[in-house]
């Protein structure tokens, strides 16, 4: 199989201010990263809150500013799903302005080219035409993870980056957006790097999983070994929880 | 929110303001004999009789100072610091008997000896320069006993008029910028910059002493805040009022009326097209109708001129020129055809943005040449720019303004018009005028010299060297209890024979 | 329009609406027809009090106030307008750079912003006036330069707040442009906040313009303005003839009521 994905040695730190009462302090938020993403796999990158699993997504899609060693992408154009469906979509325009933005700024296609585009993949994601002239403030949860996803794959990219994308969604929903970007990674042959805390949602739509703790890798491994044979115990502790 | 109701404050401030009149300061000055007085400007830095360059300043001082003779309500000279003078038969030389007994404020009693250091420091300090160029032509002054004598380089049959505009001060009294001493009927008290001017009765005056013993000089640089105080009580007299601003007065105050002294016209510049035309000039003055000028202005107050003196001078002024260009859209639309303008052109008036009365006019005049077809725009500027633009720079088509005179000359009015003045503002420029004033400056026999004027006047007026309108009517808002204010035909202000 | 007021369903937003919409029309109207000429002089018709012929009086000049206010509000709505279109532009496209990209000119930008803002903006603006010289297109220059600032604030601390906004990180990602993100992304999205400001910055140029004439450093002599004629009014209160103060005030009043309350109604949702 072919890697889409190379992270070598990646280490992040950043200096807190000092002042008058505190003295500055280098705080250390990733040391020496290392992992492979393949094509067509979904890995899960899982870790509590502080771990810097959203610190190694930020790298990987160029938002960090600063870090030390190397990231090797074999795909153009990764995209992103956020967690908060509510901030994630422009609130002044509409879905079919806010779907077609990248096909115009990627500039191949006229204008019907476009739409068919567009409905193809509101189609895709599970919502009709109808849903072009509505506004985001006139859409549930659900519905607009759905519009997020269909904006992230309007561009045909290869790599998505999930970052918690059903955390903010209801048990049910859950299911029904993990179940959407299982199909999707089927039919455009995807890789997800999925950020979670959740193992049981990482279970569901995750080949392997790589458990971080304080900006170290304590595990990586097939996602049947983290949940049959955990090495390490912090690993055993969210596999111990989610059950 | 909060504006609005600011605003709605700020109009029954207003409101009340103009409402409600307090009366009782009023009763407490009767009672003290003293009088407030409303001026709508403050006095210059320095107080020297020669260094006063406002004639606001001159106004309130000339009840201090004195010179050798004084001007009186009719224009004439009186005796004053000297009691007589001779003229020697060349017009050379003026023998003054120098009154005794005098005193000035500070004590002193006045000798020959002051009058020279007064002359020969008016000489070298004065900032008029009218004084300063007759000064310049004394060849010599001398005391002789109880005498002054001065002799003049040339003759001067003017030279009265500079005499009594010459103050006397004590020789050696360096103090006058602040604490002026003079000899007038008041002597000077105290002065609050930008606020108020006090002085008070001279019980050693050597002539008829002054009624009131107290009079304040109240500032108010802001018109309608002066006649506001008027109307609240808080002042007794102020000149210099328009027909607006005493209406509705009431019947504390009398209102007496006269005119500013001065020429006010809409200036042309004859060096710049089209007014460098005489027909476009002459269609200008057909154009105005000063008599529904004078309506609108000032409710028909004011006297017509004609040319650029005005008729209280009645001594150089023809009535006959007033109705030299009577009021005719007609001719002035055929005029302008005659000189290439058929469907007349743009002009602008520039007008001083302080003096009302001109913008006033201004206004009304480019109502009235729309008749014609001339579309004039009004643009206000400040004095001072009025002042380096448009009177020495003579960057301007056309301006509305006044002028008066310093003295009581035809020079003062006429002189600058001639085609070598530094004065002419206009620009104008006649062999025939510069003829009839060089004449006239030159002989003594008065007779002769008025004729002289008088023709020079009618040049103004044949070649419309300007659009001459108004002597200004004003108004002066006297407290009903108070009597004996007189006009004078100078802009001064004698309050020594005012009583309640 | 629908949307707006759909959005801004309340008494403010209902009222102003209303009460601008007459105002401006009715100064519309002013600039076709008039009762009379509003220059045109009548000396047998000096300073009258309200009658048939001429509805809300003459001045000295037996000039008809009504025309002459209808002229006068068109003027200073007019400057109004000019002073906020360069105040919302030039402060807009400011606050946007600034905001956006940050860094040390967007430091000495807001401060010279602080510093502007330090001082009363009509003083500011007589000062200015002091040295290039009054007259309308000055004034409007002037007033908008210093209405510049306000906006610049708005709109930056807008854009700073979006910026950080997941759905402008993705754009990033889509490969938009900065300046598609700003014009495209952001800017429609700071529209809530602008449109009461600019609502807002009519009341505060009218009433600014209203002090500068005021004053007499506003529109020259041969033009009407409500600031000029308020200035005029004031001789007639002190002659006992209040009505033209009263008049002139209350349109000035009616005009700044109306934005106030449409800039409230904008602020409220609901």
């Amino acid at each position: 199989m072919n890697k889409i994905l190379e992270v070598k040695h990646v280490s992040a730190s950043y200096t807190t201010q000092g002042n008058a009462f505190a003295r500055e302090k280098v705080q250390i938020v990733l040391h020496d990263v290392s992992f492979d993403l393949y094509e067509g796999e979904a890995l899960g990158l899982v870790g509590e809150s502080g771990s810097g699993k959203t610190t190694v997504a930020r790298a990987i899609l160029g938002f960090l500013p600063r870090y030390e060693g190397e990231i090797i992408h074999h795909s153009k154009r990764p995209q992103l799903i956020f967690q908060d469906p509510y901030t994630s979509l422009n609130p002044a325009r509409t879905v079919g302005w806010i779907l077609e933005e990248p096909l115009k700024v990627y500039g191949k296609f006229d204008a019907p080219e476009r739409r068919r585009r567009i409905i193809e993949m509101l189609e895709n994601v599970g919502l009709s035409e109808e849903y072009m002239s509505r506004r985001p403030s006139e859409l549930s949860g659900g519905q607009r993870q759905r519009v997020s996803i269909a904006a992230a794959l309007i561009v045909r990219p290869r790599l998505v980056i999930a970052d918690e994308p059903v955390s903010a969604l209801d048990v049910t929903i859950q299911a029904q957006i993990l179940q959407l970007l299982d199909e999707m990674r089927e039919k455009y042959g995807l890789s997800y790097l999925f950020i979670s805390h959740d193992m049981n949602v990482v279970y569901q739509l995750c080949d392997r999983v790589i458990v971080m703790k304080k900006g170290v890798i304590v595990e990586d491994a097939p996602i049947d070994d983290i949940f049959d044979h955990p090495q390490h115990p912090y690993t055993r502790e969210l596999v111990e929880a989610s059950r | 929110m909060k504006k609005l109701i600011c605003l709605l404050l700020a109009a029954l401030m207003i409101f009340s303001c103009a409402c409600g009149k307090q009366k009782s300061g009023a009763d407490a000055r009767k009672d003290a004999n003293e009088i407030y007085v409303g001026i709508g400007q403050d006095l210059s830095s320095s107080l020297s009789p020669y260094q006063m360059s406002s004639a606001g300043t001159r106004e309130v001082m000339f009840n201090v100072f004195e010179g050798l003779y004084k001007v009186d309500s009719t224009g004439d000279f009186k005796p004053a610091l000297a009691t007589a003078y001779t003229v020697s038969d060349d017009g050379l030389t003026y023998t003054f008997t120098i009154r005794e007994n005098v005193k000035f404020h500070n004590g002193a009693v006045m000798t020959p000896d002051d009058v020279v250091y007064s002359y020969k420091t008016c000489a070298s300090d004065s900032v008029d320069s009218a004084i300063k160029g007759v000064l310049e032509n004394v060849e010599s002054i001398t005391a002789e006993g109880g005498k002054v004598i001065i002799k003049l380089a040339s003759p001067n049959s003017d030279f009265m008029a500079y005499v009594s505009s010459v103050y006397i001060s004590p020789a050696s009294y360096t103090d006058q910028d602040t604490k002026p001493v003079g000899t007038g009927p008041f002597s000077f008290v105290s002065r609050t910059v930008q606020d108020s001017v006090v002085i008070k009765r001279f019980d050693d005056y050597w002539g008829e002493k002054a009624k009131l013993s107290q009079v304040t000089f109240k500032i108010f640089e802001n018109a309608t805040a002066l006649v506001t105080a008027l109307d609240a009580g808080s002042l007794d007299l102020v000149l210099h009022l328009d027909s607006t601003q005493v209406q509705g007065l009431g019947k504390d105050f009398n209102i007496q009326e006269d005119t500013m002294k001065l020429v006010q016209a809409l200036y042309l510049n004859n060096a710049v097209k089209p007014f460098d035309d005489v027909r476009v000039r002459q269609a200008l003055c057909y154009a105005v109708d000063v008599d529904a000028l004078l309506t609108l202005t000032a409710g028909g107050h004011g006297a017509k001129l004609g040319t650029a003196i005005y008729p209280s001078f009645s001594k150089y002024f023809d009535a006959s020129l007033v109705n030299a260009y009577p009021h005719s859209t007609d001719k002035a639309k055929e005029l302008l055809t005659q000189a290439g303008y058929p469907n007349g052109f743009d002009m602008t008036i520039i007008a001083p943005s302080n003096y009302s009365p001109h913008v006033n006019t201004a206004m009304v005049l480019a109502e009235q040449l729309k008749a014609a077809g001339i579309n004039a725009t009004v643009k206000e500027v400040e004095w001072n720019t009025w002042l380096t633009d448009v009177y020495k720079g003579r960057k301007f088509e056309a301006t509305v303004c006044g002028f008066d005179a310093s003295t009581l000359t035809a020079n003062a009015l006429l002189g600058r018009y001639e085609s070598t003045s530094g004065k002419n503002m206009c620009g104008y420029v006649s062999e025939s005028f510069d003829a009839y004033m060089k004449e006239a400056n030159s002989i003594t026999d008065d007779a002769k010299r008025t004729e002289l004027f008088r023709a020079a006047a009618k040049c103004l007026s044949d070649d419309a060297a300007s659009v001459y309108l108004q002597d200004l009517a004003e108004f002066a808002a006297v407290r009903a209890t108070l009597k004996g204010y007189v006009f004078y035909p100078l802009y001064l202000m004698d309050l020594s024979k005012v009583t309640y | 329009m629908k949307k707006l007021f759909a959005k801004h369903n309340n008494w403010f937003f209902k009222a102003g609406f209303i009460l601008t919409t007459v105002m401006v029309f009715i100064v519309l109207l002013g600039q076709v027809w008039t009762p009379y000429d509003p220059n045109a002089m009548d000396a047998s018709v000096k300073a009258q009090g309200p009658t048939l012929r001429h509805l809300l009086g003459t001045d000295f000049f037996g000039r008809d106030i009504l025309s002459r206010i209808l002229e006068g509000a068109g003027a200073t709505l007019q400057i109004a307008f000019f002073v906020v279109l360069i105040g919302a532009v030039l402060g807009t496209v400011i606050g946007a750079l600034t905001g956006y990209f940050g860094g040390v000119v967007d430091e000495v930008l807001m401060r010279i912003c602080d510093a502007i803002t330090a001082f009363p903006s009509v003083l500011l603006a007589l000062i200015a006036i002091a040295v290039i010289g009054p007259g309308r297109l000055n004034v409007i220059m002037v007033l908008g330069c210093v209405f510049i600032p306000s906006f610049a604030r708005i709109v930056r601390a807008e854009f700073v707040r979006i910026k950080r906004l997941n759905y402008i990180s993705l754009a990033r990602l889509q490969g938009v442009g900065d300046f598609r993100i700003m014009l495209k992304h952001i800017l429609p999205n700071t529209l809530p906040t602008l449109l009461p400001a600019i609502s807002i910055g009519f009341n505060n140029a009218v009433l600014a313009e209203a002090s500068m004439s005021f004053l007499g450093v506003g529109v020259s002599a041969s033009e009407v303005s409500l600031g000029r004629m308020l200035s005029d009014s004031q001789n007639y209160i002190l002659r006992g003839l209040p009505w033209y103060a009263v008049f002139v005030g209350l349109t000035i009043a009616l005009l700044i009521l109306g934005f106030s309350l449409l800039a409230e109604g904008l602020q409220q949702r609901r």
